[in-house]
């Protein structure tokens, strides 16, 4: 199923980097973001997150860590559009439709996976799911989730397809071993 | 001349317009094609169809199931009769919340109620977020498809267009256009002190406001500002979250030609959570659905989803575009639908004949409506003087310019053998289908 997820997470212009099995996925998104010369970063609240957030600090500004204190929407929203990159975790991944399950939590789980240009997603522990049908036969009905399939897009000009319109123009998955 | 026989005539010598609209509908109709073919397409559109028809048959009991969980969130309900009374409701909720400036994500049903004139009347200022809506509302223009409002428009007539009114340097290069759109938008989003969209479905057990979108404008709208307005008909409203399965899947792939797609926001009010707004309302809007729930005959267009499918692949929407219709619901369903809501039935009499009949559109459509036998209701309903002066207009104009034909393909090519028995000024009879006019032709 994971397999199938990451195809089809592909073929939606996403990206997918396998993490390693009992590997330190701070340090794996530490070396990406270096690589990719990322300074500054906002961080979701996940229960991986903390984690993450240990091996970040020092090396990257953390402009806000989401899973350590709450913040004002106004901060919030400030804080999430000048970071390079939003990191979160995701509550699913459903593997036909390769979509991302992400809820608000009052985490700014919209904010990070909204405003940020890249957007990083720690998903190797996450469950996978078939269908967004058996997804569905047990969603949260108490909260707000978004299945995210790719980044975002338009084709609005003569149906030309534009990655980042809105959200994100790329987003990496760390997903599981396939 | 009729109005609508001159839009007509205007988009037929238009040939850049034809040659965008064309193009532009026969890339979706591929790709659609494409994904549907995964599908066992036949019993996907069943199951749709029978979760839209209970929408529409416990339509009461589904809407008072909804306000129950979704006021148990923490959500404020609305309920307004016409078009209007709609516009006056979101205009008194920013007012009050003293929120003047916003942004708007794409929706049909606040075209159809008028709320961008409404709002800025009343001095709120709303920018369009969606890219297609915010190139429209620049060039001053309306939407000419319901899911591709710019379909109309070339990417050089865009890049004036930026140029021009953004005080920027010519591009024609739809990435760099999207990234100056982007940007000039991102700022308005930060500063919004509210969103407004529409919304594709309402799911009653769990009171989810279900958005459907590709840029992320809908989820920055529904969870930046403070005050978040939802605006969508009655009809929308489905029993559980499982509902959805089959309806996603089908949009995704007749709308834009996608196995999903980009962002499916089921919204719950949470007003207590920082990323999501202090007041999130719904405006549930009846302008003439309830009335159309009750005709047997019509009933049935309310079961629409409004992926546009049926626009992309009629042999006369490819030859007009959307603007020629001179309602906000273009093509097929607009032919319709345009004339079932508003104070009155019947207020586009002469849509119905802009048509061949042909059968595309209900082979196409995810929840199996039978658009041309409504076309033809349609066309009984119509005051006689429209029938001659439309059948004339429509048929005449739009199917007698071969080189539009040989544009259209092979649907249209066929249409234009039919329109060769045709003289032009002559009438079609109302109960006529396309099929038979081609067969009468052929005989001759
Ligand atoms: S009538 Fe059918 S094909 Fe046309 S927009 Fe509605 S759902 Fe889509």
């Amino acid at each position: 199923m994971t397999g199938l997820f990451r195809q089809r997470w592909l073929e939606s212009a996403g990206e997918y980097v396998e993490a390693a099995p009992e590997g330190d996925v701070g340090r794996e998104l530490l070396a990406f973001l270096q690589a990719e010369g990322i300074k500054s970063v906002v961080i979701g609240g996940s229960p991986l997150m903390p984690i993450v957030g240990e091996r970040l600090a020092g090396e990257v500004e953390i402009l806000a860590d989401f899973g350590r204190a709450g913040y004002e929407r106004e901060t919030a929203k400030l804080l999430c559009s000048r970071a390079e990159a939003g990191i979160s975790g995701v509550d699913a991944l459903i593997s036909e439709t390769g979509a991302l399950v992400v809820s608000s939590t009052g985490r700014a789980g919209f904010m990070i996976s909204s405003l940020p240009p890249l957007h990083l997603v720690v998903a190797h522990e996450a469950p996978v799911f078939r269908s967004q049908e058996d997804f569905l036969a047990v969603a949260p009905t108490d909260l707000s989730f978004s299945f995210i399939t790719g980044p975002s897009r338009t084709a609005d000009i003569e149906k030309r397809l534009v990655l980042g319109a809105h959200g994100p123009k790329r987003v990496v998955v760390w997903g599981p071993e396939i | 001349m009729s109005l609508v026989r001159r839009n007509i005539k205007r988009a037929l010598d238009d040939r850049k317009l034809g040659r965008a609209v064309l193009n532009s509908c026969l890339l979706s109709t591929e790709k659609r094609d494409r994904l549907i073919s995964e599908l066992d397409f036949q019993s996907t559109r069943a199951a749709a169809r029978l979760i839209r028809q209970r929408s529409l048959d416990e339509n009461r009991p589904l809407l008072e199931r909804f306000k129950e969980s979704f006021e148990k969130a923490g959500g404020r309900l609305h309920y307004a009769l016409t078009a209007e009374a709609a516009c006056r409701i979101v205009v008194d909720i920013l007012l009050k919340a003293g929120a003047l400036q916003g942004v708007k994500a794409k929706s049909m049903v606040t075209e159809e109620i008028g709320l961008g004139q409404a709002l800025h009347r009343a001095g709120i200022d709303a920018v369009e977020s969606d890219l297609g809506e915010y190139i429209i509302q620049l060039a001053g223009e309306r939407p000419s498809h319901i899911t591709a409002p710019a379909l109309h428009r070339s990417k050089e007539s865009i890049g004036r267009l930026f140029a021009d009114r953004l005080k920027i340097p010519y591009t024609d290069d739809p990435q760099q256009l999207t990234e100056i759109a982007r940007s000039v938008l991102r700022r308005r989003y930060i500063d919004a002190e509210f969103g407004v969209s529409g919304a594709n479905f309402l799911v009653a057990e769990t009171g989810h406001v279900v958005v459907v979108e590709n840029e992320g404008n809908g989820r920055l709208g529904a969870s930046l500002p403070r005050i978040f307005v939802a605006v969508t008909g009655i009809e929308k409203v489905v029993g559980g979250l499982s509902d959805l399965a089959p309806l996603l899947a089908l949009l995704a792939r007749s709308a834009t030609g996608q196995r999903a797609t980009a962002y499916v926001n089921a919204l719950l009010p949470a007003p207590d959570v920082s990323d999501a707004p202090d007041e999130f309302h719904l405006v549930l809007v009846d302008n003439g659905r309830r009335r159309t729930m009750a005709d047997p005959d019509f009933a049935e267009m309310l079961l629409c989803i409004r992926c546009g499918a049926c626009l992309n692949v009629c042999p006369v929407y490819r030859s007009v575009g959307g603007h020629a219709y001179g309602s906000v619901y273009p093509g097929p369903m607009g032919a319709v639908l345009s004339n079932l809501l508003g104070p009155r039935m019947m207020m586009h009499h002469e849509l119905p004949f802009l048509s061949t009949l042909c059968g595309a559109c209900k082979e196409v459509c995810p929840v199996d409506m039978d658009l041309p036998g409504m076309l033809l209701k349609l066309r009984e309903r119509a005051p006689k003087p429209a029938i001659d002066r439309v059948a004339a207009a429509g048929w005449g104009w739009a199917m007698a310019t071969p080189a539009r034909m040989e544009l259209a393909g092979r649907t249209v090519r066929t249409i234009g053998r039919a329109i060769g028995a045709m003289p032009a000024g002559s009438t079609v009879k109302t109960g006529m289908s396309f099929r038979g006019l081609s067969r009468e032709a052929s005989d001759k």
